[in-house]
């Protein structure tokens, strides 16, 4: 029996801010950044980009709006062909594309193009012939970035992109993030179950539960004064655990 | 470079333990080749002493051994009891046989199974799917001895393959292209079965291993930047299937001389099998231990032949070698 993991979601993401969508794990997160990037058929509902309605659009005439829009995934070194190279991966969307003008034509102009975004995402370009599986996991989530950043998108879709890393190469990469922001004016949609992360990091925050959008407002008013039950439980855990991590500390010290 | 030495060195001790099991087994096993000559009352115990002698079963199981591989290096594999001739000879005149008919059956199975494999997995639950699926779960629950069984009868039947042997009755008289015909009349009806048998183990992997990857997160982040189908079947899906593949290939390769001794036994195709179960239930020993050799090798030989195709297939494989040197 089909079940629908998301009824409502309503949100919308000014141009060049942060929006993060947070919520329990189930929530309904993953599958509105999969329909946001078309890589699922919604049933019913609009997705708005620039005015356009892209919710029910075939492949061809997706293509030009998939460009706009990538996804960066939770786990970057499952996210690329073990057997390739990072040049490999890195250049794959520019030789897919290649006819809708974007990215380098020939070979040598493809491998620039790849030296630029390893330098811009701060993986040395010496090493763009090595397997993907040499890498270590944050190395590959740069590189998952590079990736999505070779189509010159507007907006990235990041599902859980930073869990699962260690606390400093998070740390780390949402320094990324915020660098690439700012260069690129990029738009982000944020999906994380961390709220102290979140909060961090974005400009707005939408809390889902149950496969609903429930409260969304700017981060500092959802932070301070939640009204919504499903709200209030992700910052009682986000604070407890922010506890007890300050209690091991506190213990280490 | 290193890591086929190794191999290489793997295998030559590999085959000394087979062949020293194989002595050891052999000389275990109750009974010798002379037991029935013993319960004949025309032949005296001298003359079946002297027999043994001659052989020179007498001797003690090492010396054996010892002179069995001395001559082994220069490919003798002893004599034959039975056949009074030398083993080689005889076991590769046999071995042929096999060989034409394991692969033909190989080389169609190949060509029928992988590109029905990805298919079916390209097209996952459509009709070939549900065909492919159904089909290979009923064939690979019939026993290979009924399927061997009921193609015979069909072929008796309805008289279109020639049954039993692998030439006919006037075959010297025939032209080279009646000589041809006539062989290739003959090699259907074992083959079909072959490849019946092995196309179903091997379109049931290939068919996962296609599915596994277009399951693969990073086909699903491919779809991101709007790939196309084909370009993930030629740049995604077929390496990974071709791996597979060519691991499979590997035990196909073992198993040409010893794969098809059911079905040449039930076909009476003058192979490598019946050969070995005559000498088996004969007690002829150096032609039992010159058998399991020639298998060996082969197996062997597969399993080295697909590593080298996997090693100039897989970067991943190569660049580990690399790195341990």
């Amino acid at each position: 029996m089909p079940v629908a993991a998301v009824s409502s979601a309503d949100f919308e993401i000014p141009s060049g801010q942060t929006l993060a969508l947070v919520g329990e794990s189930g929530s309904g997160k993953s599958t509105v950044a999969r329909c946001v990037t078309r890589l699922e058929r919604p049933d019913a509902g609009q997705i708005l980009v620039r005015g356009t309605d892209i919710a029910q659009l075939h492949d061809r005439d997706l293509a030009p709006f998939r460009i706009g829009m990538q996804m960066v995934f939770q786990d970057a070194v499952t996210a690329m062909n073990p057997r390739f190279s990072a040049l490999e991966v890195i250049e794959e969307p520019l030789q897919i594309n290649d006819r809708a003008g974007y990215g380098g034509r020939n070979r040598k102009d493809r491998r620039d193009l790849v030296c630029a975004l390893m330098i811009e995402v701060g993986v040395s370009p010496d090493w763009m012939r090595r397997s993907i599986s040499h890498f270590s996991g944050g190395q590959c989530q740069r590189l998952a970035l590079a990736r999505a950043l070779a189509l010159r998108p507007q907006l990235l879709v990041l599902d859980e992109a930073l869990s699962g890393l260690d606390l400093s190469t998070q740390a780390q990469i949402a320094n990324l993030l915020f660098e690439l922001q700012a260069a690129r004016s990029l738009t982000y949609l944020l999906i994380s179950h961390d709220l102290a992360l979140v909060a961090r990091m974005a400009d707005m925050i939408a809390v889902m539960s149950e496969g609903k959008t429930v409260e969304i407002g700017p981060t500092g008013q959802i932070i301070s004064s939640p009204k919504h039950e499903a709200t209030k439980r992700l910052l009682t855990s986000a604070k407890t655990a922010a506890s007890n991590l300050a209690a091991i500390t506190g213990g280490l010290a | 470079m290193s890591y086929l030495a190794r191999r290489l060195i793997r295998a030559v001790l590999l085959l000394i333990g087979v062949s020293a099991l194989c002595f050891l087994f052999t000389e275990m096993a109750p009974g010798t080749f002379f037991d029935e000559m013993r319960l004949n009352p025309q032949i005296s115990p001298e003359t079946i002493s002297a027999l043994r002698s001659h052989y020179g079963l007498d001797q003690p199981l090492l010396l054996r051994y010892g002179r069995w591989v001395k001559s082994a290096l220069h490919a003798d594999f002893g004599y034959s009891i039975a056949y009074n001739v030398p083993v080689a000879p005889l076991l590769w005149s046999r071995a042929k046989n096999t060989l034409l008919l394991t692969t033909t059956a190989l080389l169609l199975t190949w060509l029928i199974s992988v590109p029905l494999g990805v298919w079916a997995a390209s097209r996952r639950g459509g009709l070939l799917d549900k065909a492919v699926t159904v089909g290979s779960s009923f064939l690979v629950s019939v026993p290979e001895l009924v399927i061997a069984v009921g193609l015979l009868a069909g072929a008796v039947h309805w008289r279109i393959l020639r049954v039993g042997g692998m030439i006919s009755v006037d075959f010297e008289s025939l032209s080279t292209r009646r000589k041809l015909q006539d062989i290739l009349l003959h090699l259907a009806l074992p083959a079909l079965i072959l490849v019946l048998c092995e196309t179903t183990v091997i379109v049931r992997h290939v068919r996962a291993s296609v599915l596994e990857v277009l399951d693969a997160p990073y086909v699903q982040a491919a779809c991101g930047f709007g790939i196309t189908p084909g370009r993930v079947l030629f740049r995604h899906v077929l390496p990974v299937a071709a791996n597979t593949a060519i691991s499979l290939l590997g035990f196909s390769l073992a198993g040409l001389l010893s794969g098809s001794m059911l079905v040449e036994a039930v076909c009476g195709w003058p192979g490598l099998g019946p050969l070995m179960l005559e000498a088996t239930l004969s007690r002829d020993l150096y032609l039992v231990i010159g058998g399991i050799m020639f298998s060996s090798l082969f197996m062997l030989g597969g399993g080295l032949i697909a590593d080298i195709m996997l090693l100039a297939s897989d970067p991943r494989i190569r660049r580990e070698g690399s790195d341990a040197q």
